[in-house]
């Protein structure tokens, strides 16, 4: 399939790959004409986690509801619609292929192309939202609670993973310490509120650095907060807050800098949940600027799953050919880089 | 009127267009659990095939389910999807329903109920009772369940009717049930392997009989988001341990 991809191509962008109902309409790949999303949160928080099937059921009866509301929000009728995308993975399986399938069949309905888009890769997009022209080579750190992978990219559709956690991802250690320490689910922005009210030298906690390569490990910190609480019951929540986020700061930028100093990058960006930590942002421009690098960040609300990244991911899919069949389906466990059409 | 009709909710994913009540194409493939591949170019082929264009359909119908949950979900998402982009009636028909209708009335007339049988997974059933009309048409006497051999195997000898069995579950445990019942002073008998799994022709047969019946439903279509819900029969996992320990 010939397609002409423009600055006035429309893409409608659909998420479905975990706990978020998304649906996004963006034009030119950069220009987000609506982003909606729909929590999940209140149906998986009493569980502690996302539940599979609840987030599934959610998603079916969301998506219709949500559909409507981004097209509304964006002011066009379906018709204006040039192509559809749609996550394919990574995620969870039953959520993904309602958006698959929705999709799919949005796209055969108008006529239009379908293209599957690969989660991590949209999280770059959603930093490039609002600097399109980011310079390369550039260093992509993709934080969230699933993901920890530092990237070098030297273009568009060119991933090379540098290092990534070989334990827990760090949203994942947010959650879980801010679980274990009784603050609200989800841990991250908890834990970031409760820092500014603590002292982030109260307790000097480990920094793994795993010297050999860019890998980070989040496990081990995750353990010495929870043992340290233990040994000392009274210690101001706040303060082991602060201490804990400053620990997995320093070993995020740290390794973010010297990954980007390896690869001789011109820029930095970050992506995915974690990238919206105020004291992240906050180190990883300071460093990146100190080592002559633009720093490229998204905005708090296209840090967390949203569709717009997807529309845009799925804009430069299309502009350098990439048509999904619809036979496509999904892939729990996709990785970045890898073909998945 | 021409209904495009679409069942995933088994291992059989299924396609048809009807006009009335003439099948115009139907397609349908054993999926080992890749309905999400499989159908959305059958409804590409179906169509197509029929020598029709989207714009020349009435309305979408789907099986809303009891079944495979993914699998259903991806055929509920896709005619709600399709439904919104051609602006036309969504209308979910039961599962079970549909596996009665397919019974042809020659043989439906010999029983008195029809009970469709879908496999719940987990060594359960979902059923539903289905009565036999003089002119040899069903129609459910109760709500679709889900419950095990046992559960299935009481209600029917409470009623006491001539019985035919349909579905992949009934089929599956065919020798179980015929010694579990016994001997009666009615019978029961089992339908052959094309009524083990409901199908789309009947899906849009149904649906078709429902917009003759309920023109409302064509009205409705501009006023909302087109959704219909899934007949799941069961709380997701989670929901029931929590529910177990919140009452422990």
């Amino acid at each position: 399939m010939t397609f002409a991809v423009t600055e006035s191509t429309v893409v409608l962008g659909i998420e479905t790959s975990c706990d978020e109902t998304a649906v996004a309409v963006v034009m030119g790949g950069t220009d987000v004409l609506s982003s909606v999303v729909a929590s999940q949160l209140d149906e998986h928080a009493r569980f502690g986690g996302v539940v599979p099937e609840i987030a599934s059921r959610a998603h079916l009866e969301a998506l219709p509801h949500v559909t409507v509301q981004a097209l509304a929000e964006a002011k066009i009728d379906l018709s204006r619609i040039d192509a559809v995308a749609a996550t394919v993975g990574p995620g969870l399986i039953g959520a993904l292929l309602v958006g698959v399938s929705a999709a799919k069949a949005t796209a055969l309905a108008l006529a239009v192309p379908f293209v599957g888009v690969n989660h991590l890769e949209a999280h770059l997009y959603a930093a490039l939202l609002d600097e399109p022209n980011a310079e390369f080579p550039l260093l992509f750190g993709l934080v969230s609670g699933g993901h920890t992978l530092f990237v070098e990219m030297t273009n568009h559709d060119s991933y090379r993973v540098v290092g990534q956690t070989i334990d827990d991802a760090a949203g994942e250690a947010f959650d879980k310490v801010a679980r274990f320490l009784g603050l609200a689910y989800p841990g991250g922005l908890a834990i970031d509120n409760a820092a500014t009210r603590g002292n982030d030298k109260a307790i000097n906690f480990p920094r793994a650095m795993l010297n050999d390569g860019f890998n980070v490990s989040f496990s081990g910190l995750k353990t010495a907060v929870i043992n340290y609480v233990r040994a000392n019951p009274a210690v101001s929540t706040d303060d082991v807050a602060a201490s804990f986020q400053r620990a997995a700061v320093d070993v995020l930028v740290h390794k973010a800098r010297r990954a980007a100093r390896e690869i001789n990058a011109r820029t930095i960006a970050l992506g995915g949940g974690v990238a919206a930590n105020s004291l992240l942002r906050r180190e990883i421009t300071t460093a990146g600027h100190a080592d002559g690098m633009a720093v490229v960040l998204p905005s708090r609300e296209m840090c967390t799953d949203n569709a717009a990244m997807i529309a845009s991911a799925g804009w430069y899919c299309l502009r350098r050919g990439e048509v999904s069949s619809l036979d496509a389906g999904a892939n729990p466990n996709l990785k970045l880089g890898v073909a998945q059409r | 009127m021409i209904v495009l009709g679409i069942d995933t909710a088994t291992d059989v994913v299924s396609v048809a267009v009807v006009d009335g009540d003439v099948v115009l194409a139907a397609s349908e493939l054993r999926s080992e659990r890749r309905h999400a591949e499989d159908l959305t170019p059958m409804i590409d082929f179906v169509v197509k095939r029929a020598g029709l264009a989207f714009s020349d359909l009435a309305a979408i119908a789907v099986d809303v389910g009891p079944g495979l949950f993914t699998g259903m979900r991806v055929g509920i998402a896709s005619a709600q999807a399709l439904a919104h982009a051609l602006s036309l009636p969504l209308i979910g028909i039961d599962g079970l329903a549909a596996l009665a209708a397919a019974v042809p009335t020659a043989t439906t007339l010999q029983f008195d109920i029809v009970v469709p049988t879908i496999d719940a997974r987990r060594r359960e059933v979902a059923w539903a009772t289905h009565r036999v009309h003089d002119a040899g048409a069903t129609t459910r006497v109760d709500a679709p369940q889900v419950g095990s051999i046992e559960d299935l195997l009481v209600a029917v000898r409470e009623r006491g009717q001539n019985c035919l069995f349909v579905g992949d579950f009934a089929a599956r445990h065919r020798d179980h049930i015929t010694t579990a019942l016994g001997p009666q002073a009615w019978g029961i008998a089992f339908g052959d392997d094309t009524l083990n799994w409901p199908h789309a022709k009947q899906v849009a047969l149904l649906a078709h009989g429902q917009l003759l019946r309920d023109d409302s439903l064509v009205d409705e279509v501009q006023r909302r988001a087109p959704s219909v819900p899934a007949m799941y029969l069961r709380e997701a996992d989670a929901e029931i341990n929590w529910a177990t320990r919140s009452h422990a």
